[in-house]
This record gives C-alpha cells, sequence and structure tokens, in this order.
C-alpha cells in the first residue's frame, strides 16, 4: 500500500524542543489512556486510529513531533506495514510499539523498520512516562529525507 | 478432539484473563461448572475475531458496566465508550493467549472481519466448540467460540519464539 501524493505535504525541516507524541491505536481507550498518562507528564498529544491516519499524520506533522507510539494490529493499515512504508523518511524521529505482539519475528522487523523500543500491553503508567522520556531525550526533532 | 483437550483450552484462557483482569485491578475467579451466564446489572460487551491455518474464532468479554467502569484506565471526564474497553480487554486476554499457544506452535492473526466469511470451516477442518467462562461473582463472562484442529501438545522448552519481556517491559531495539 502507498499514502497517496496528496497527504504528502510537509517536508521541512522538524524544529527542537518538539513535545508532541502521536498515538496510533484503533482503541479509543488505548488512545485516551495513553493521552492522558502524557498530557500529565507535559507532552501535547495527536491521535490517529490505524496505520493508514497515522502515516498522514506524520507526514503533515513530522516537524512537532517527538515520538510516535503505534499498536500493530489495525484495521485498514496495521503498524508495522505502515512503518515499512515510512522506513527511512524520518530517522530521527523515534518509533514506540505499544502492542500484545510478543513475537521475536516481529520485534524484529519492527526493528528493521526503524522502531526503537517496544511495550507489550497492558503496561503500567509510569513505565510509559520512563519510556517515553528515554526516547525523547535526544536534542533534535524529527527531519525528513527528501524523496528520491 | 478429546475432551481433555478443550480443558486445556479453558485453563489457558481462564488463567490469561484473571491475569489480565489482575493488572486493571478486578480479582476473578472463573466458574468450573454450567451456570447461568448473566448477572444482574447492565452489561456490556466488546468482540474480537481471530483467524489462522489451525485455529479461529472470536472472543467476546461481558461486563457489567459498574465492573468495566470501575477498572476502565480511561480518565472519567472522556465520552468513551465502556464497549470499546470491553474489545481492547478481549484484545489483551487474546494477547496472551496468542503468547502461550506460540510456545505450542500456534499462532494466529487478529481479524477486522468476520474470519468465517473469509475461511470456509471445511478448509479448517477443525473441531469447534463453544467455552463460556463466568466469574464466581458473575461480573464477567467470556464467551470463546473457536474452531481448532489442534491438540496442544506439551511445551518443546527449547522452542522461544516469543520475547523474554512478559506485559508492560520495556524491550530497547
Amino acid at each position: 500500500m502507498t499514502i497517496p501524493a496528496s497527504m504528502s505535504v510537509k517536508t521541512e525541516m522538524g524544529h527542537r524542543g518538539a513535545r508532541t507524541v502521536l498515538v496510533i491505536d484503533d482503541s479509543e481507550t488505548i488512545r485516551a489512556h495513553v493521552g492522558s498518562i502524557l498530557r500529565g507528564a507535559g507532552y501535547e498529544v495527536l491521535e490517529a486510529a490505524d496505520g493508514l491516519m497515522g502515516a498522514f499524520t506524520i507526514r503533515e506533522r513530522a516537524a512537532d513531533l517527538c515520538l510516535v507510539i503505534c499498536d500493530i494490529n489495525m484495521p485498514r493499515l496495521d503498524g508495522l506495514e505502515m512503518l515499512e512504508i515510512l522506513r527511512g523518511q524520518y530517522p530521527k524521529l523515534p518509533i514506540l510499539m505499544l502492542t500484545t505482539e510478543s513475537r521475536v519475528d516481529k520485534v524484529e522487523r519492527a526493528k528493521k523498520a526503524g522502531a526503537k523500543a517496544w511495550i507489550i500491553k497492558p503496561f503500567k503508567p509510569e513505565l510509559l512516562v520512563e519510556a517515553v522520556s528515554k526516547l525523547t531525550a535526544t536534542p533534535e526533532s524529527p527531519s525528513r529525507i527528501p524523496s528520491q | 478432539m478429546e475432551d481433555d483437550q478443550w480443558s486445556n483450552w479453558r485453563f489457558l484462557l481462564s488463567s490469561t484473563a484473571i491475569e489480565l483482569f489482575e493488572h486493571y485491578g478486578v480479582s476473578l475467579h472463573d466458574e468450573p461448572h454450567w451456570t447461568p451466564v448473566l448477572g444482574e446489572g447492565e452489561h456490556v460487551a466488546g468482540s474480537v475475531y481471530f483467524g489462522g491455518d489451525r485455529i479461529q474464532g472470536a472472543l467476546t468479554v461481558c461486563a457489567t458496566r459498574e465492573l468495566l467502569g470501575r477498572a476502565t484506565p480511561v480518565p472519567p471526564e472522556l465520552p468513551i465508550p465502556l464497549s470499546d474497553f470491553a474489545r481492547e480487554i478481549a484484545n489483551q486476554i487474546l494477547g496472551g493467549l496468542k503468547t502461550r499457544l506460540i510456545r505450542h506452535g500456534i499462532d494466529f492473526s487478529y481479524e477486522f472481519a468476520d474470519p468465517a466469511a473469509q475461511l470456509p470451516q471445511s478448509q479448517l477442518g477443525g473441531d469447534a466448540r463453544t467455552l463460556v467462562l463466568r466469574s464466581v461473582g458473575g461480573e464477567v463472562a467470556l464467551m470463546f467460540v473457536v474452531t481448532s484442529n489442534v491438540d496442544l501438545a506439551p511445551v518443546d522448552d527449547s522452542v522461544s519464539p516469543e520475547v523474554p519481556q512478559g506485559p508492560g517491559g520495556l524491550i530497547l531495539l
């Protein structure tokens, strides 16, 4: 699957100090739970309900994002497929997989596609905040590699 | 499939569900005998379908609105339907079940439409059962509909296709 060209609009460099996290999950409960935890920790939060909307939001808002939190099993476009479509385009944008999946081969596939961390649901809020803090500790927010 | 095989399925499902509910602060004890599934009060349900080469079916979690409202991690001011939380619990129970089944060499994928419409039963060639588990207090019932041609053989400890971290563990890649 490819993302329609009309969805690919923002390509400029990201700015330092971005504090916005994109949460991609088909469960409203998980999006609200994660959003509430992260807002409490001082982050802005954007939401997307599947991989297609997630990819669209990343392309639209990459400059504002410091992290993507992504589920795997979702309708329309799953999280691994989304990562593989976007592979290499946002090398400074860390991606945390938050999923019920625990297979080593899926973890390896996510790593190859650029994911930096993996948490198996259910999770404790303090662990999520700790993981987000670690992953966003880099001094720069994402920049996009121009299309070939 | 022999009846004792279905008791293995029952054990996997009930133990996974009990562990999962503990995470949300709810202590469950499953009911080993036939009892009426419907308890008192208003109930909410959520279902997840799954399918694979050797297993397919659905898991429905039905629980009282009171219990789900108590356990949900969503802030009370947000108008998110409790059916979404019930579905997420079904999703997470299936995730735990999937992890345990991987040790038996069995895997499945989540389906976003009824898999029976995509994979005719004759193609799977398995035995079908409905396992209904109900907590002793009657607040939670799980309905697990499964078609399977799998005998759950003893786990091969030399095979560990899942990551060693359990739920909630952070894996840096």
